[in-house]
């Protein structure tokens, strides 16, 4: 198995299609940085003075009570400072990474199964390790372990890159607060990154054809769901999107599909991270299931 | 012992909105170990079907498959490590080099680095090992799949038409590997269409129509029962020798320059009938069965 594995690994990460992605992800989140640089600037007198109304509302209300804000109002910044700030982007850079991340695991996953039945190379394969649940077992364990290690690796270069930033061009004031907001957003993008890989590999396994598991997604995500959440608001909470939302954002609160209450406003449940994880894993296993049941009685030809 | 055996294997492909296709009706198969065995059949015989069942890639509706003593599948995962195997198409990675291709597979089945070089190094690939498949000629293709079948150093091995899209050197130098290989401890079982190759290279023969297998043998023995017992007689005045013999008694039959005298068992008494009259002979020649002609009278109306 573990000779299995290597290979699969190595095929992974020698793939055109891989390097290119990877290269080009890295090459758009650097290129961000750099732009949230060369844009990060010292506030003028107007926006200065925005920023001290802001910081006064903010002490007002914490004296009056009226609301607690998150931190110390000195470090509270409005959207008129200019200054490149850790603080405020690090969390959603960490959410975005991760999204980008899952996308990417779709297609890479896919493309990785479904190449291969392209070039009939399965058909190759199977002559060295007959065991088809052993060769599934491995191309799906290398390819969660190549795609969490690449969002690893992005993660950390995002990090690594914004608090760079932010201490060169603008303000890592007040970072050390959200890092356990952006470490905890970066962990649950995991979890994201993992389902949407296995995701488009099963898929890409069952249509043989990796544009057909990406048609097969497109249709799904841009009108199955829209369909169904518009027809039946009280399935919404079983769809793919809202759950994969619930845990990129800690929970989200999503119709229940029970009409309105009293006061006129739509009944919502929350969808926690640990429901949204059980939801996403129920459809995997059928998905996985359902590939591997295929791929065990297909007759290779 | 036989390296492989297939009793009463069948396999029917079923596709929508398409009549069932049966590929192998019943197909019953002993190949021995040692030496070079030939597997011919027309297009659609099921040869490339049975390979397949062999190595686990295509389940049969029923019927019993053994590859080195083991049964297909549950002892495949054992067996194939001794098993090298080229089915139609060498089948890589477009866009990895050969080498990498080479190492992914080494990868997998534990092989130490070294026999890539030593296959790259037997099919004359090591200069252009390090080039994209992609850029490969159909040849070279064809040998990195030879070469992958080598890695293994297999007890036996399966080829399915290894000369295709080879050039005449390519093709002799393969005939002569399957013959250096059969000479030296490895069972090759060879599909081709080549008959000429075959019957140069094979020590044993079966041949399949629509499935089934309609005989069997060394190939000697498959030449042999299909003997014509003609001979061709070549002399100065054809009409003449053709009346002569017609008149002791054969049957005779001119063909242009020659004739051709059937139910023939003692070429010399057609010699001596013709001498006796003056009639000089310049050329008498028994004519054996060819494979091709046994193969093509076989499977009369199959197709190649």
């Amino acid at each position: 198995m573990n000779g299995l594995l290597r290979a699969e690994v190595k095929r992974l990460v020698s793939r055109r299609l891989a390097r290119v992605v990877a290269l080009v992800f890295l090459g758009i989140l650097l290129l961000v940085q750099v732009v949230g640089a060369v844009r990060s600037r010292d506030p003028n007198a107007e926006e200065r003075v925005d920023i001290a109304v802001a910081r006064q509302y903010c002490e007002d209300a914490k004296a009056s009570g009226e609301f607690e804000p998150d931190g110390d109002c000195d470090q509270v910044y409005t959207s008129e400072d200019p200054r490149y700030n850790a603080k405020d982007l690090l969390p959603d850079a960490a959410g975005s990474v991760a999204v980008a991340a899952a996308i990417v695991g779709f297609v890479v996953g896919a493309s990785y199964v479904g190449a291969e039945w392209a070039a009939g190379t399965m058909q190759a394969l199977l002559f060295w390790e007959p065991r088809r649940w052993r060769v599934l077992l491995a191309k799906g364990l290398a390819l969660v372990g190549v795609m969490v290690a690449f969002t690893v690796a992005m993660e950390v270069v995002c990090f690594a890159t914004t608090l760079l930033v932010g201490a060169t061009r603008g303000s890592n004031e007040g970072v050390s607060g959200v890092l356990g907001d952006a470490f905890s957003t970066a962990g649950r993008g995991l979890i994201v990154v993992t389902f949407t890989s296995l995701l488009g590999f099963a898929v890409a396994g069952l249509t043989r054809v990796t544009g057909a598991a990406l048609g097969a997604a497109f249709v799904y995500f841009a009108i199955l769901e829209q369909v169904v959440a518009g027809l039946r608001p009280g399935l919404f909470r079983y769809l793919i999107a809202p759950n994969i939302g619930a845990v990129m954002t800690g929970g989200l609160s999503v119709p229940a599909g029970r009409g309105e209450d009293d006061f006129g406003e739509t009944v919502e449940i929350l969808l926690s991270v640990t429901r949204g994880t059980l939801t996403l894993a129920v459809y995997l296993v059928i998905v996985l299931g359902a590939f591997y049941a295929v791929f065990s009685r297909r007759d290779v030809t | 012992m036989a390296v492989i055996e297939v009793a009463g294997a069948r396999k029917t492909y079923t596709r929508f909105r398409k009549p069932p296709q049966r590929a192998v009706d019943g197909l019953d198969l002993a190949v021995p170990e040692g030496g070079v065995h030939g597997f011919l059949g027309p297009n659609g015989s099921g040869k490339t079907t049975t390979i397949r069942m062999l190595l686990g890639l295509v389940k049969p509706d029923s019927g019993e498959i053994r590859l080195l003593g083991r049964p297909v599948p549950e002892g495949l995962p054992e067996s194939v490590q001794e098993v090298g195997a080229l089915v139609e198409t060498p089948l890589f990675f477009p866009n990895f080099s050969g080498r990498l291709n080479l190492e992914l597979l080494a990868h997998v089945a534990g092989l130490p680095g070294s026999r890539v070089d030593e296959a790259l190094e037997r099919v004359g690939l090591t200069d252009r090992a390090g080039d994209r498949v992609k850029a490969y000629s159909l040849g070279m293709r064809q040998r990195l799949g030879i070469a992958a079948a080598l890695m293994k150093r297999p007890r036996l091995l399966i080829l399915d038409e290894p000369s295709n899209g080879l050039d005449p050197a390519g093709i002799r130098e393969v005939r002569e590997l399957i013959r250096h290989l059969g000479a030296n401890g490895v069972t090759v079982f060879l599909s081709s269409h080549l008959l000429g190759e075959v019957e140069q290279v094979c020590d044993t023969v079966d041949i399949l129509v629509r499935g089934k297998r309609i005989t069997s043998g060394s190939v000697k023995e498959v030449l042999a029962a299909r003997a014509t017992g003609e001979v061709r007689v070549r002399t100065e005045d054809v009409a003449l020798a053709a009346s002569t013999l017609t008149g002791a008694g054969y049957d005779v039959t001119e063909a242009g320059d020659h004739l051709v005298v059937a139910n023939a068992p003692d070429p010399a008494a057609i010699a001596r009938a013709l001498g006796e009259r003056g009639q000089w002979v310049s050329e008498l020649t028994p004519l054996t069965a060819n494979l091709e002609s046994v193969f093509l009278e076989l499977t009369a109306g199959g197709g190649m």
